[in-house]
């Protein structure tokens, strides 16, 4: 009387194991499935026992009520006749009771599938590669998934001198994107000619930081536009001076109005902004070439070098995507760096001017390593002309090492393959000023 | 007389069916879909935190390649507070206050582990690197100790408690590593014109420089021992 589902689970279990229809979906989906399938085996099992009990139950019950009744008057005026048809009664409500039981439990065993989108899954429960790879280093992805009328959006917006309040300043002026995505200047340059405290820092790959600025005042780059847009001594400009300059380009109140909902906002012009920013990437270093199996795209020196930088730590903090803008680190860890003679270096306290914790004092986000052999001079003060300079003083203040400089010449063969390509062709040196004094 | 006793039963009956449907209509959820979204960010906000648990004990361990995912899981937790934070201020009545009040408190616990986390990357890349030194000495140094018996007793003495200090970070033991390193420094074989000064937070740490020439790496083997003395309870308390 009971189907023979175990059989038609078994079989359907089989097919989807050899050819499972929904090969896209997450190896946590699929076990999912399959512990439906297992709780429907044991479902079955149990119904088919249960449903024979019940029948031979109900039959011998049915039986002996038969027979008591042919022999004997149900007389429901009796406590005993009421007793017959209770026990009449719980015998077939026994079918329904078990029918509801099977249903409730086919019914849980389902639920047991709801869905979570992959992108709130956490990425421990999704399927990891077969060969998950150990290198500190990790390739630069060959493209991301942007709207592109939002980054063409942001494009204009980048180049755009109406961003600053006396349309004199584009984004373009400090992160060229020509020379290395930053001005080669020791400290940046504000807005009323003097200095900054320090040193610009690329604006490639920068959406793959996960902290900006030398001391990561913002967390993402929607908030870091808006303090550059916003600051004194940077643009220097306010939303509605701004939203009326860019409202009275047709250009952008059509090109905001097509491809955000909402039009011409804020949020929409950093979201723009920011769109345009992480698209700024540079893969195919021959690095990355590298570590995607083109073990020829490194000599064998540059592969030294690799060796070396590893062994000696510097991948201790210069790791991840971006080789670096993941975490913060002091500077001066086994000796002090010195000052150079630099007024600046006494002043400058990194971190704990964000979040004014007396732990944070000299402690900077550390900066990618990416494009470093193009985007000199080196350091947040840019107190470092030369990447030999910078390794040495790395290895020195940083590691506690002193390190000879045939190693620091294999390190710095490295750290050029770290160049990659924008729009096909390598990022270019940034322009090197030498007027500063620290040399 | 039968006739008004049905119209009582049926009027008793119709005023306890009304009362049931008042009851049922009152009981029901005012936004069960509301309630099931908030209830979804709830259990995601809580898998995304046990993610960074498990990525912060990889980590500590030395397994955690690199620490990209660690910001990464803090941007989805902070994304999941907001959609938790735009829920909870749409809901009708007096709730929103009170349910905003427990978001906030959450938000601040948040970034509250946020920022341990960010201490503890810092001072967890400086412990990993200082371990992989002590293993770079170790294969390095003892051929380079073979001619001095006393340098090499120091050295098996200091590896011995660092690796007891590593198991146990304890107080006591770290003050024999401490031993240890003055012990080995203060070896005929230290630079005479060599001192280096360590600054961790508060704490300066000092290598006498009093003796003649020494080997730069048994100089770096003391400067890693004591950091790994002074960070390596720092990273364990971050941790508890």
């Amino acid at each position: 009387m009971w189907p023979n589902f175990s059989r038609l689970v078994a079989l359907y279990q089989t097919l989807w194991r050899h050819w499972p229809l929904t090969t896209s979906r997450t190896a946590w989906a699929r076990r999912e499935s399959r512990v439906v399938f297992v709780c429907l085996m044991k479902l079955t099992k149990v119904g088919r026992a249960a449903s024979e009990n019940w029948r031979l139950r109900v039959r011998l019950r049915m039986l002996s009520l038969v027979h008591t009744t042919k022999t004997t008057k149900i007389d429901l005026t009796t406590w005993r006749g009421y007793s017959l048809m209770g026990k009449i009664l719980f015998d077939v409500n026994f079918l329904g009771a078990n029918l509801c039981l099977v249903v409730s439990i086919v019914f849980a065993c389902v639920l047991m599938e709801r869905a979570i989108p992959a992108s709130e899954t956490p990425y421990m429960l999704l399927e990891r590669p077969a060969a998950e790879p150990q290198e500190p280093i990790v390739p630069i992805p060959l493209s991301l998934a942007l709207d592109p009328q939002r980054v063409a959006l942001g494009e204009r917006l980048f180049n755009d001198v109406r961003l600053s309040h006396d349309n004199t300043r584009a984004c373009t002026m400090c992160h060229p994107l020509q020379r290395g995505g930053m001005d080669g200047k020791s400290h940046a340059s504000a807005a009323n000619g003097t200095a900054f405290l320090r040193n610009t820092p690329t604006i490639f790959n920068v959406g793959l930081n996960a902290a900006f600025n030398w001391d990561g005042i913002a967390n993402t780059l929607e908030a870091l536009a808006e303090i550059d847009l916003l600051h004194p001594s940077q643009m220097n400009t306010t939303w509605p001076a701004l939203l009326a300059k860019l409202q009275a380009d047709a250009d952008y109140a059509t090109g905001f109005n097509t491809a955000y909902a909402g039009g011409l906002t804020p949020a929409n012009v950093l979201d723009a902004l920011a769109s345009f920013e992480r698209s700024l990437l540079t893969p195919n270093a021959r690095f990355d070439r590298y570590l995607r199996g083109e073990l020829h795209a490194l000599t064998a020196p540059e592969q030294h070098g690799y060796r070396l930088i590893k062994s000696y730590g510097c991948v201790a903090c210069h790791q991840g995507i971006n080789i670096g803008g993941n975490m913060y680190q002091k500077f001066g860890i086994f000796a002090a760096p010195g000052g150079m003679g630099s007024p600046a270096a006494a002043v400058d306290l990194g971190r704990y001017f964000v979040t004014k914790v007396p732990r944070d004092r000299e402690v900077f986000r550390v900066p990618s390593l990416r494009n470093v052999a193009v985007t000199a001079p080196y350091f947040h003060d840019g107190r470092a002309p030369t990447l030999e300079g910078a390794v040495e003083t790395m290895a020195r203040v940083q590691l506690g090492r002193t390190i000879t400089p045939e190693e620091i010449g294999l390190i710095v063969q490295f750290l050029h393959t770290l160049t990659g390509e924008f729009h096909g062709r390598p990022v270019a040196t940034s322009v090197q000023e030498h007027s500063d004094g620290y040399e | 007389m039968g006739m008004s006793n049905v119209w009582k039963s049926l009027s008793v009956v119709s005023g306890l069916l009304l009362l049931l449907t008042y009851l049922l209509i009152q009981s029901r959820s005012p936004d069960l879909a509301l309630r099931a979204r908030m209830q979804e960010a709830l259990q995601t906000l809580q898998l995304h935190d046990t993610e960074l648990t498990r990525e912060v004990l990889l980590a500590r361990a030395g397994l955690l390649p690199h620490y990209d995912s660690l910001p990464r899981t803090g941007q989805s937790l902070s994304r999941t507070l907001g959609t938790l934070r735009a829920e909870s201020a749409t809901v009708s009545g007096q709730a929103p206050q009170e349910m905003g009040q427990h978001v906030e408190a959450l938000a601040a616990a948040l970034h509250q582990k946020m920022t341990l986390v960010e201490y503890f990357t810092s001072d967890n890349a400086l412990l990993q690197n200082s371990l992989t030194y002590l293993t770079y000495a170790g294969q390095t140094l003892g051929p380079r100790v073979e001619e001095e018996p006393a340098v090499a007793a120091h050295i098996a003495a200091l590896s011995q408690v660092l690796l007891r200090f590593i198991h146990t970070p304890e107080p006591s033991v770290g003050q024999e590593v401490g031993a240890a390193l003055d012990r080995l420094s203060q070896t005929p074989l230290f630079p005479q014109d060599f001192h280096t000064v360590i600054k961790l937070q508060s704490t300066e740490i000092g290598i006498p420089s009093q003796t003649p020439l020494f080997p730069q790496d048994f100089h770096t083997l003391v400067a890693h021992g004591r950091l790994i003395m002074e960070v390596l309870p720092q990273v364990d308390t971050l941790l508890r």
